[in-house]
């Protein structure tokens, strides 16, 4: 009985620390369109200052494994913030499947999977419907490993 | 309508600043100044089977201030407007707020003659009238606009100012009188980032100005103008002109006489000669724009003429016999109307009037 309550404690000890071992970090940039000399054009991911109505942000969200342990299954969600929409192509993740929600987070798809009901039909869904964005690892995180995944929204 | 001066001017430097971006869409503009917009990611993953959740930390902004305003007067015809002399040139400017937040608009003291006149916002009838006489720093001259509804989709509140000239009697034919509507864009009563107290330094009624270091606004709360060109630290103003031209009747009056006959040579080479008949003519000319109205005309004769004796000759107006007001040797031949000159084929033809009349020498 002493063993079975140990063996619990130990679990649930074990669970904290590699809880506390990776970590996730949102950092938030204003996207600027800067011109090169040979005037080809860029995204800038820049320091927020004045971010206005129709102008872009930019979020990166960096998942850190400072424990021993690969972290396996990782899947990262964010929402689409209110007064925002998502910019079509703007999410990235290397080795990572991207998905999208219609509904709050409560399934996710591909683009081509997604559809709302739109006047009575069902009808695919556009960059604007999209609620929530997600992206899951293809394989584990390595100790000591960290990865960015990336996307933009445009203010309303 | 014709839009007017949609670039801001940078009020201490007059320079004209491009008109808005054209990839700007207003309808897009729906996200009030001051709103925050937040963002938390969340994490999941396993480690040696266990299921871990997690979120990230939280990030926000808040979105700035973007200024947008037109006007737009209510002329159609042609440009400029003709308006007669001793009229009111009056024209209708309507002021449209497309930014995202509240904006307040100062209204400068018109100049002579001038008068603005708008509904006032406060409840929509009564006439708020801005002469010259109206003190500089009268609350009229700030006009507060709300933002519109722009989750719905809607334009900005509009506000009309009329904008009412007197064009002097004497103006002449030809000069250009300007209705000019200057609007300087000043801190709003409402902004939302004064009511909730984490704005400071800024009070209602101040120039709104393109940089937010000549404010002492907390920096958390990103407080500033924003326009394409516009200098740091330069208000913004906006200035919209109708022009009009004044239509006026342009007179002038020529005199000649001649001797019609004597009672020696009768008609045949006739002299001044006791007992000749002498022809007055006047020819009023009109090369205004406007037919001449109440026109009085009066002409003293040389005393040596008797115009009450027995040898008046008739007088005539155009050919037609008129009856003038004589008094002493003064004829006045009173209320008269000048037609206005007229173009035909690419030739114009001055309006115009005749009088002759004849006397004889006593």
């Amino acid at each position: 009985m002493i063993k079975n309550i140990t063996l619990a404690l130990s679990l649930a000890l074990m669970s904290f620390i590699v809880s506390a071992e990776v970590t996730l970090t949102n950092t938030v940039f204003e996207v600027v369109t800067i011109t090169n000399k040979d005037g080809s054009q860029q995204d800038q991911w820049q320091q927020p200052d004045k971010i206005l109505p129709g102008e872009r942000v930019g979020y990166k969200v960096e998942v850190s494994n400072k424990g021993t342990e690969p972290a396996a299954d990782i899947v990262i969600a964010n929402p689409i913030p209110e007064h925002t929409v998502y910019v079509q192509g703007s999410a990235k993740g290397l080795e990572t499947q991207i998905e999208f929600s219609v509904d709050n987070g409560k399934t996710y798809a591909l683009p081509a999977e997604l559809f709302i009901e739109k006047d009575g039909e069902r009808v695919q869904a556009e960059a604007a419907d999209y609620s929530q964005v997600r992206w899951s690892l293809n394989k584990p995180l390595a100790a000591g490993a960290s990865t960015t995944v990336q996307y933009i929204v445009k203010i309303k | 309508m014709k839009l007017k001066n949609l670039a801001f001017i940078a009020a201490t430097s007059a320079m004209t600043l491009p008109a808005f971006a054209a990839d700007y869409d207003i309808t897009e503009l729906d996200t009030l100044f001051g709103t925050n917009v937040s963002n938390t990611a969340s994490l999941k993953y396993k480690v040696n089977g266990t299921d871990i959740e997690k979120d990230s930390n939280t990030v926000d902004f808040k979105v700035d201030r973007k200024v947008i305003f037109s006007v737009t007067d209510n002329q159609t015809g042609t440009d400029p407007v003709p308006v007669q002399a001793g009229a009111v040139a009056t024209t209708i400017f309507t002021v449209q707020n497309d930014s995202n937040a509240p904006i307040s608009y100062a209204l400068p003291v018109p100049p002579e003659f001038t008068e603005y006149s708008y509904l006032s916002p406060a409840d929509g009838t009564t006439v708020i009238t801005i002469t010259n006489a109206t003190p500089v720093n009268s609350p009229d001259l700030i006009i507060p606009l709300e933002v519109g509804n722009p989750a719905a989709g809607q334009d900005g509140d509009t506000i009309e100012i009329t904008v009412a000239i007197t064009v002097p009697d004497n103006a002449t034919d030809g000069t250009t009188v300007t209705s000019s509507l200057v609007l300087t864009a000043v801190e709003p009563t409402t902004n939302p980032d004064i009511s909730n107290g984490t704005g400071t330094g800024v009070t209602a009624g101040d120039p709104i100005v393109a940089t937010l270091d000549t404010v002492t606004w907390d920096q958390a709360v990103i407080q500033t103008i924003t326009l394409p060109g516009l200098l740091d630290g330069t208000g913004v103003e906006l200035t919209s002109d109708q022009a009009f031209i004044v239509e006026a009747a342009a007179i002038t009056l020529a005199k000649s006489v001649r001797i019609v006959s004597d009672p020696i040579n009768n008609t045949t080479n006739p002299k001044a000669i006791p007992g000749a008949i002498v022809e007055y003519t006047l020819t009023i000319a009109n090369s205004g724009q406007v037919a001449a109205t109440g026109v009085d005309l009066a002409d003293e004769v040389p005393a040596v003429f008797d115009l009450t004796d027995a040898y008046t000759e008739t007088y005539t107006l155009d050919g037609t016999a008129t009856t003038p007001t004589i008094a002493g040797n003064t004829v006045t031949f009173e209320n008269l109307t000048i037609a206005a000159q007229t173009e035909s084929g690419g030739t114009t033809t001055d309006g115009s009037a005749v009088i002759k009349f004849t006397v004889k020498l006593p």
